[in-house]
């Protein structure tokens, strides 16, 4: 039986790597004054989680706090900070998509593949380091900065979202594109038809459906972001969830997590239908 | 033959990777001609098909193809070439997720056409319609313009091919390994079809295949190909038994005496 | 003109084609609201290209963006430099190393979990369906080119667990629980966390962790449970239990392939800490914030280029260590 014993074993180095990646941990967490002691909450730590968790079973269901007369009611605000939320999200993906995909065609290995002219050596490679500079900036720093720059409208929150989501379709679509079955590509290229044709008749289709399915799993992801932008001040849910948290108004917070909760849990179950009905 | 001659090589090789595929390759092919290309596995007959098909450029020897020697033209003018070559892959080559329209249409993504392509597949004028059915009639397959193609049977999807290639209304017809994964009635069936549809359209038709009984069958004239060499060149009527028997002798049977 | 019989076919095929309702429905609905988020008043997208905002825009790039230093010596790029120089060195040096170091102690614990937990979550699969479990969807497959891992989580937010029928209870919401972590957004968990913890890096930490954890958790899990049967069945027939299996057979074979996702997710990982730190101390982020209280954007935006900067250093380095391990 020993013929049919794993490969793997008998690898010391792997133990030394495994240990010598622990290691690393503990040290740098030793660097940075991480001490197991300080993960367990102080008295008044302690205190503010137990009512945070007590405002769990209890989520407000009216304002708490004073508000002006005539403001609108909590569900409202919550349903206008939602949608808000969902617009925001959708704004930016639009914008991303409408950029990707060129910039995936710029970037993608079939684009260029046997073109041995000057441009074909170089556009790939720069269109391939302006994606990675794209998706380099985290959109909460592009979103302060956007803060700045253009000041507070949803506006800068959506081209904050929009610009690393650009960078990232394009990254995976140029790879989608490559990994697609070329035979479409080069029947049409070899019944005459330029490699642009080719590329946007036999390529694209073909990678269309895996595209469509990481664009909506995208979509979930610009929702999380837009649903944060509200802790710069954006107009989002997020908004409503910090200001209330500072105010320590726990049951308002947790209706705000319930909200979020609820409008992940539909897009991510209508994404995921989504993704199932292209993947057959 | 009073006519210009479909495709004529001339002393053709073609090595990939150093390797030799194709070796000092000669034939012609006339108008309205029926060739099948015979040989075993690895003798280099879809190497020989693309070179015929305007598709693959030789190391050496010369190329005519429908009076043009593609590898001197133009980029644009091989694409003109291109677009009067139907070739049918032995895998096909269908796009699976358009519709059974869509891939046909692709035959005519080789005329020059620009931004007039995106409408045409995507929101075809009832002509373009009626055309697109009328070949797919051709075929036996007007019913299925509208079915997604990745539903149709292998059959049905090799018909879809073979009607993006007439769509094309191309002057030489090139089909790589029609039989290759069908049964032998079907075999019967689908070079009775190719046979009928270069008839019909006046075509030259070069054909693959590994079934000598259905090239008799089916051809004017069948070349044998082995090691990328040509074996024997005749007309079917005369092709004899022992020519075959050599034709596809492994390679530690090629000396054993009968 | 009245239309002929061909015609009047050709309009009843396509009448009667085959269609997926629920994608038209759903792309339709995409690009509905993407329309209506662009051209509606309700976000006011119109007037991000305004004169205001232009005016703003024109201002940030030419007053707000210079130092005050450079605009009261009006030294220039030179001054500039030297500005930025004396802000790396007091500071934004050490917050880059401190963003790193979140990183990899975040990447440590949630690699660390996530393995532990997918050894029993993955636990019944080598030996009983091995082979059946390949049938996955795109996302979840394990692929063999190390760029596909990319999209890998894309596939691990679905909670979907009803494939694996004969899988245990324990296994089942391991899965879930990977789900669950994954689709909260970390911020907010850090947020969450800096609340009730001492004022330490921890919430970030943890929050990066259990975030990762869960990603890397549904991942090793379909890794261990995509390794061929054969050396687990062995080991099972000469009287191994079920946890030795797993640990002698399945994770030999799945070994080289955590490490590439690891690393995937380690660059994913520098690039949620440069703004972690927002919420607790130390980390580029924090001094955003910090700046951006003093209303300082120079130093603002010089932050934000060293957090691009690490990104871009830790997406080398995964990139090089994934096709090493290729």
């Amino acid at each position: 039986m020993k013929h049919d014993l794993p490969p793997g074993r008998g690898k010391p180095m792997r133990l030394l790597a495994l240990l010598a990646f622990a290691l690393l941990g503990v040290l740098v967490a030793g660097l940075m004054g991480l001490m197991p002691g300080d993960l367990i909450p102080r008295e008044s730590g302690a205190r503010t989680a137990m009512d945070f968790f007590q405002g769990a079973l209890r989520p407000a269901l009216q304002h708490n706090n004073w508000v002006p007369p005539g403001a609108p009611s909590l569900f409202e605000a919550i349903a206008a900070a939602t949608q808000r939320t969902i617009l925001i999200a959708f704004a930016a993906l639009g914008l991303a998509l409408v950029f990707a995909l060129p910039l995936a065609f710029l970037g993608a290995e079939c684009t260029w593949k046997g073109n041995t002219s000057l441009l074909a050596r170089w556009v790939p490679k720069s269109t391939r380091l302006g994606i990675a500079l794209l998706r380099s900036v985290h959109e909460y720093l592009l979103a302060l900065l956007f803060l700045a720059a253009i000041g507070l409208s949803p506006g800068a929150g959506v081209l904050a979202l929009a610009l690393p989501a650009t960078g990232i379709l394009a990254k995976i679509f140029g790879e989608l594109l490559d990994e697609a079955q070329t035979h479409p590509f080069r029947a049409m290229e070899n019944l005459g038809a330029t490699r642009a044709t080719a590329l946007l008749f036999g390529t694209l289709p073909r990678a269309l459906p895996d595209l469509a399915a990481y664009t909506f799993y995208r979509l979930e992801c610009a929702l999380r972001g837009s649903f944060i932008l509200g802790f710069f001040g954006f107009p989002t849910l997020g908004l409503g969830l910090r200001l209330a948290f500072e105010e320590g108004d726990y049951p308002t917070v947790w209706t705000y997590l319930y909200a979020l909760i609820a409008l992940m849990v539909i897009f991510e179950l209508s994404s995921a239908a989504m993704r199932r009905r292209l993947r057959s | 033959m009073s006519f210009p001659p479909a495709c004529a090589l001339g002393e053709v090789g073609l090595k990939i990777d150093g390797r030799p595929i194709l070796e000092a390759v000669s034939l012609q092919v006339g108008p309205m001609e029926r060739v099948a290309i015979l040989g075993p596995s690895g003798a280099g007959k879809t190497t020989l098909l693309r070179v015929l098909g305007a598709s693959l450029a030789p190391s050496q020897g010369t190329v005519q193809v429908l009076d043009k020697n593609p590898w001197q033209l133009k980029s644009n003018h091989l694409r003109d070439l291109r677009s009067q070559i139907g070739f049918v892959p032995q895998d096909y080559a269908l796009v699976p997720n358009l519709r059974v329209w869509q891939n046909v249409a692709a035959g005519r993504l080789g005329r020059t056409g620009g931004l007039s392509h995106l409408r045409r597949m995507t929101l075809p004028r009832a002509q373009e319609l009626r055309d697109l059915h009328g070949v797919l009639e051709q075929v036996g397959m007007g019913d299925l313009l509208f079915a997604t193609t990745s539903t149709l049977s292998g059959g049905e999807q090799q018909r879809v091919a073979i009607a993006r290639s007439l769509y094309q209304e191309p002057a030489l017809l090139l089909a790589d390994e029609p039989v290759a994964s069908v049964d032998p009635a079907r075999a019967e069936q689908v070079m009775a079809l190719l046979v009928r549809l270069a008839d019909e359209n006046r075509l030259p038709l070069v054909v693959s295949l590994h079934d000598v009984a259905l090239a008799k069958r089916h051809t004017d004239r069948v070349i044998g190909l082995r090691g990328g060499r040509v074996l024997f060149d005749l007309p079917s009527k005369d092709l004899a038994a022992h020519k075959c028997e050599k034709l596809y002798a492994l390679p530690g049977q090629k000396e054993t005496p009968r | 003109m009245s239309p002929s019989p061909l015609d009047k076919r050709i309009a009843e095929l396509r009448r009667t084609r085959s269609r997926s309702l629920g994608l038209r429905l759903g792309g339709t609905i995409f690009a509905c609201f993407v329309l209506y988020a662009w051209f509606s008043p309700s976000l006011e997208l119109h007037n991000l290209f305004a004169e205001d905002r232009r005016e703003n825009l024109q201002r940030f790039f030419t007053v707000d963006l210079v130092p005050l230093s450079v605009q009261r010596d009006g030294s220039g790029l030179l001054g500039w430099f030297a500005w930025a120089l004396g802000v790396l060195q007091d500071r934004a040096l050490l917050a880059s190393a401190q963003t790193l170091g979140l990183a990899i102690v975040a990447i440590v614990i949630a690699a660390g979990g996530a393995a532990i937990l997918a050894s029993f979550a993955a636990r019944e699969d080598p030996s009983s369906t091995g082979i059946s479990s390949r049938e996955k969807d795109n996302f979840c497959e394990v692929p063999t080119e190390d760029s596909q891992s990319q999209r890998a989580d894309a596939g691990a937010c679905s909670t979907d667990t009803s494939r694996k029928a004969s899988s245990p209870w324990l296994g089942r919401c391991l899965r879930l629980g990977f789900g669950l972590t994954r689709s909260l957004p970390e911020y907010l968990l850090a947020f969450l966390m800096a609340a009730t913890l001492p004022h330490t890096a921890w919430p970030a930490v943890l929050a990066l962790a259990l975030h990762n954890g869960g990603i890397l958790g549904r991942l090793f899990t379909e890794t261990l449970e995509n390794v061929p049967a054969g050396p687990g069945r062995s080991l099972q027939a000469s009287g191994a239990g079920p946890v030795q299996t797993t640990l002698l057979a399945a994770w030999p074979e799945a070994f080289t392939r955590a490490v590439a996702l690891t690393f995937y997710r380690f660059e994913t990982c520098v690039r949620d800490a440069t703004v972690l730190g927002m919420v607790g101390i130390g980390s580029i982020g924090y001094l955003v914030v910090e700046a951006r209280a003093r209303q300082d954007v120079p130093e603002q935006f010089l932050l934000v280029l060293c957090g691009a900067s690490i990104v871009l250093a830790s997406d080398l380095l995964s990139r090089m260590v994934r096709r090493r391990l290729r």
